[in-house]
């Protein structure tokens, strides 16, 4: 065999191997998660909420938990969708390529976007204490949407920058204003991607314990209210691995394999979805 | 010149960064006359059309100087109303662009982002059917049921440009997987639902086959009885079958202006003889 050959061979063997990594750490985790936590799952931990003595090890579920986490992950993507698509579209849209402000924007959610979810928790401390309030669904909300805000609006943020001007300049041409350009032409086209950035999001929300830690804290009942506290999956995963029982913390892994599938069904969702919209994109 | 003019042109120049593109253009564009412009690629030929609707506004770095005068109004001072005067306007890009939804919703889009509806809409279906002995195209309009308005205007609009018996049966599927023959068709009947005055045209016919080219140039003299028409072609035969009047473009400037028997003809500049002989191109 020549040189190059070889060359091309040693690469080839090195991609390969990283990609098997990459799949064999996951598939090594979904099977972690599943062996450990199937043989503890059962009805009662989804449809109950922990009764006196849950945590050492007495019946009850961790309905609490799946709702909370659920409502709180859902009212952030919400939330930061509110805030994440005007940006995008004023980033897209009314600003051009080259603009110095577009830059620094997008600079700044590269910043955000790495700082971590526990900086973010302690930040929601702080501004609930100054307030003077109390961890709540309403302040997990708003933290957890702050934490995905800049994965969100950089997601969307790299679909619209993929939309062909020909495209923007076509619907300008026919007298449409940016607004109607970006409600009618740029939304239509991009829809698929923008799903998959809102679902990407609340994956990474309802997945975060640090950030609900101290602004949600943690609740044995249902969420009922936005003004008191709820528990979320993470927090309840973390509790039971915690305790020194082994049925409990069987208990932890099976929330974890719960909140496994909650992702995978979003993951799974996101591509059903995205393709369902791709019907009238262009190209 | 014997006809009325449309768009009037001064000292116009565009620049993209440092390099300029069209340079310092001056030129009176006559009223319902088809207009060509030809050059060799890269001369500006699509820049200068699109600065006559300011579609350059939105691309970074240009830079545009001088008037352009559409019905008496310059459209490029800063308090010029975008959307009136883009709507007067119909351009045809020299790539076809559908939009991202069906095909009865990109010729309805026009009308509905210009609000056409209720009255309005049945004003335009009544205009409409008094042209339609001229486009030979009516549908079977008998009587147009009530709320149907929107219905008669796509399929008139896509029977003048021919596509309607190619796409009836599949109006609400996406127009993006049709033809990009289809497509271009296909968006002139989109400029044209918006009832401009003007229309743009950046190559019409360079994605057609001769068949479909034939009939887009056969509908564009036909249109020039309502419409003001600017074309671009590099195709000289083309220009030769269309245009009243011949613009010739060489390196962002003006070489020659005038009837189009006159520069085919008896062309005064040496530039242009040798463009038509083919020795530039
Ligand atoms: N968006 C742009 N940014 C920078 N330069 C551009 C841009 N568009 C066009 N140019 C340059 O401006 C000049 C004129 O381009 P234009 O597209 O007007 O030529 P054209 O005559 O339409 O050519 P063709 O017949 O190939 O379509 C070219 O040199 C081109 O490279
Ligand atoms: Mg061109």
């Amino acid at each position: 065999m020549d040189k190059r050959k070889i060359e091309e061979n040693i690469f080839k063997g090195l991609m390969i191997f990283s990609t098997l990594v990459v799949v064999g750490s996951l598939v090594l985790i979904l099977v972690t998660v599943f062996l450990k936590g199937f043989k503890a799952l059962n009805l009662d931990m989804l449809i109950r909420t922990p009764k006196g003595g849950y945590y050492l090890g007495k019946e009850g579920g961790i309905l609490n938990a799946i709702s909370g986490s659920i409502v709180l992950g859902i009212g952030a993507t919400f939330l930061a969708l509110l805030v994440a698509l005007p940006v995008v579209f004023y980033l897209n849209l009314y600003l051009k390529k080259k603009s110095k402000f577009a830059l620094l924007v997008r600079f700044l959610f590269d910043v955000l976007w790495g700082i971590p979810s526990i900086v973010y928790g302690a930040f929601g401390f702080t501004v609930m204490i100054f307030f003077g309030l109390q961890a709540s669904l309403l302040a997990g909300i708003i933290t957890v949407a702050l934490l995905i805000l800049p994965l969100m609006a950089r997601s969307m943020d790299e679909v619209l920058k993929m939309i062909p001007f020909e495209l923007k300049e076509a619907s300008f041409a026919i007298g449409a204003t940016k607004l109607e350009t970006a409600v009618k032409v740029v939304f239509r086209q991009a829809l698929p991607g923008i799903i998959t950035a809102i679902l990407i999001a609340f994956g990474r929300g309802i997945g975060d314990a640090a950030s609900v830690l101290f602004t949600a804290s943690f609740t044995d009942s249902l969420p009922y209210s936005l003004f008191k506290p709820v528990a979320t999956l993470p927090l309840a995963i973390f509790f039971q691995l915690g305790t020194p029982f082994p049925e409990v913390q069987e208990r932890g892994y099976a929330s974890a394999l719960v909140l496994t599938v909650i992702i995978l069904f979003v993951s799974i969702l996101s591509r059903i979805l995205s393709k369902r919209f791709t019907k009238h994109m262009v190209k | 010149m014997e006809s009325k003019t449309h768009i009037s042109i001064k000292n116009l120049s565009v620049w993209y960064g440092e390099q300029q593109a069209v340079n310092n253009v001056n030129i009176d564009i006559p009223d319902k006359k088809i207009t060509a412009i030809i050059g060799p690629s890269g001369c500006g030929k699509t820049t200068l059309l699109k600065s006559l609707n300011r579609l350059l506004d939105d691309l970074d770095g240009v830079k545009v100087t001088g008037e352009v005068i559409v019905d008496e109004e310059d459209i490029y001072t800063p308090n010029a109303e975008l959307i009136r005067i883009r709507k007067k306007m119909g351009l045809l890009s020299q790539k076809p662009q559908v939009l991202p939804m069906s095909i009865y919703e990109n010729v309805a889009y026009g009308l509905r982002i210009h609000g056409v509806k209720g009255k309005k809409l049945i004003k335009r279906v009544n205009q409409l059917e008094k042209q339609c002995p001229f486009f030979d195209v009516c549908p079977e309009k008998v009587h147009i049921k009530k709320g149907k308005e929107m219905d008669f205007l796509i399929e008139t609009y896509l029977r003048i440009v021919g596509l309607w018996d190619e796409v009836k049966k599949r109006l609400h599927s996406s127009a993006a997987k049709l033809s990009i023959g289809q497509q271009q068709r296909l968006c002139l009947a989109r400029a044209l639902a918006v009832e401009p005055e003007i229309i743009l045209a950046d190559e019409p016919t360079s994605a057609l086959d001769p068949l479909s080219s034939q009939n887009i140039e056969r509908l564009l003299v036909g249109l020039k009885k309502d419409y003001t028409i600017v074309v671009v072609t590099h195709i000289l035969r083309q220009a030769k079958r269309l245009a009243d009047y011949i613009i010739f473009l060489y390196l962002g400037e003006i070489i020659e202006y005038g009837p189009a028997e006159q520069i085919f003809e008896n062309p005064k500049e040496e530039l242009t003889k040798e463009y038509l002989k083919g020795i530039i191109s």
